[in-house]
């Protein structure tokens, strides 16, 4: 901030607190009259040494005008001096006046962001509480009554009508899935968070054993690095783990032998960042950019399963940590995704 | 021993909830017991035996099925007022809500609900939902004393 002037060539120091303004017109005569005392002094002993032939009145001209012109010229620069240090103090309390009235403004701007973003959240909040109510209630009608309409009109309905009722109640199911989900995406953006000190590696042992139903009957080889402590919400930090390892499980199917190793990279010029690669079915770098977008998916719903809305999810959790996300891939060449934030450890800081 | 239904308070705005509710409960035989009461107003007017409910035949329902978001008194408020009632305290309240907000949930259970239960969308998941509680609080569940299935043993 600018509200401090730079001082004056001569140094602005000696303005003090009390400064030059109390300060009486008296010094700048007094200085007049010594300079005019001394001048004369002066003048009467060169008189005498150099000129000795000169007249009393004339010399007494002499002095008076030498001396006299001496102490004007020196009344002038003190009190030009005064003038100047005098502006300087007026300079710096209209430029702190104006300082001021920049902060005042700030604030006031700052405050009406505040209460624009405090309306914002709140109205976003009963946004996804009426989606919440009332968007769910219309779905589960259509699904309760075409599954209702198949079950009496079963011995009248052909194959093909009994498919098209399936399909009704089908997309009326998914569309509550992804309901649920921007539900739990806004809910991730909007909770607030609760900061404590954890280690990724015991985090990552319980997301495994949540994992185990869906990696029954595969055949996995896990690589699990030691895995530093970091400064985080447990539970956002828990969600992004179970959505990128169950990606891996999930996108790894296909291989007989699946390999998932999670571990920590840390180069020298890079923040250490937690990862997790698969050998499965990757993805197109080219659609890099795509990955962690709300419900973009670089698959077929009838490759694999999911809404989409995973990695988004990931992404926000580690966005609200102040961290960044990215991942590298190739077609049929398996997938990393990485996480850095901030306050995650080198291991040998440990 | 003859076993007497106890009494289900169905209170849900939307009919078509109340079809797909009672269509799974007919499934159990429980439909038979089951009042509906349309809003949180006609909710509380038969817990208090009031308007349209005065001269009901008494006792308080084995359970209270609470919808949420309902016309004119909301299910939290309905449930507050039950709760802070000397006659009606005891009764189980089992929110049957749309909502998974954290709010709705949190402020129930802070009221003293018994139970809250999400409407699954899939109509399998809710059938099922559905019939359990029905089957849970009117057939198994010993109600509290002063609820219809009581009295009518009583006697």
């Amino acid at each position: 901030m600018e509200a401090q002037p730079a001082g004056g060539p001569e140094g602005s120091g000696d303005i003090g607190g009390r400064s030059l303004a109390d300060r009486p017109l008296i010094v700048p005569l007094t200085i007049t009259l010594l300079v005019m005392i001394i001048g004369m002094s002066l003048y009467q002993i060169a008189k005498y040494l150099l000129l000795p032939g000169l007249s009393l009145i004339k010399s007494n001209i002499i002095t008076v005008f030498f001396s006299s012109t001496v102490a004007t010229t020196a009344a002038y620069f003190i009190l030009r001096r005064r003038q100047w240090l005098l502006q300087q103090i007026l300079d710096e309390l209209a430029a702190r006046k104006k300082a001021e009235e920049k902060i005042k403004n700030l604030n006031k701007d700052l405050e009406y962001h505040i209460t624009q973003l405090e309306a914002a959240n709140s109205e976003l909040e009963s946004f996804s509480y009426s989606v919440s109510h009332d968007l769910r209630a219309p779905l589960r009608h259509i699904v309760g009554y075409a599954d209702l309409l198949q079950k009496n009109s079963s011995s009248v309905l052909d194959e093909t009508s009994c498919r098209y009722l399936q399909t009704i109640a089908g997309s009326a199911k998914r569309m509550g899935d992804l309901i649920d989900d921007l539900l739990t995406f806004s809910r991730i953006g909007r909770m607030e968070m609760q900061k404590t000190t954890f280690n990724v590696e015991q985090l990552v042992k319980e997301v495994l054993h949540d994992l185990q139903n869906e990696t029954a009957g595969r055949e996995i080889e896990w690589k699990i690095a030691p895995l530093p402590d970091v400064y985080g919400d447990r539970s956002l930090m828990r969600l992004a783990l179970l959505n990128l390892i169950s990606n891996a499980i999930k996108f790894s199917a296909p291989r007989s032998h699946a390999m998932i190793e999670i571990g920590l990279l840390q180069g020298k010029e890079n923040e250490p960042a937690v990862f997790i690669r698969d050998n499965g079915v990757g993805f197109d770098m080219k659609y890099a950019h795509k990955l962690f977008g709300v419900f973009q998916r670089l698959h077929s719903a009838g490759e694999f399963e999911g809404t989409g809305i995973g990695l988004a999810n990931v992404q926000r959790v580690i966005h609200r940590h102040g961290g960044r996300t990215w991942a590298e891939g190739a077609v049929g060449g398996g997938a990393t995704f990485y996480f850095s934030i901030p306050n995650i450890r080198r291991m040998e800081d440990k | 021993m003859i076993t007497e239904l106890k009494r289900i308070l169905l209170a849900e705005d939307d009919p078509r909830d109340v079809e797909l509710i009672m269509t799974a409960l007919a499934d159990y035989n429980l439909a038979n017991e089951v009042v509906v009461t349309y809003d949180g107003e006609e909710t509380l007017n038969y817990l208090y035996n009031r308007g349209k409910f005065q001269g009901r035949p008494g006792g308080n329902p084995a359970v209270v099925l609470l919808d949420l978001k309902m016309p004119k008194v909301n299910g939290l408020e309905v449930l507050r007022q039950i709760r802070q009632d000397d006659q009606l305290k005891m009764t189980p309240v089992v929110v049957l809500t749309s909502s998974r907000e954290e709010k709705d949930w949190v402020e129930s259970y802070r009221l003293g609900v018994n139970a809250y239960v999400v409407k699954p969308v899939d109509f399998h998941e809710f059938v099922n939902a559905v019939k359990e509680l029905g089957a849970f609080w009117a057939v198994i569940n010993e109600p509290p004393p002063g609820s219809i299935g009581n009295m009518k043993r009583a006697i």
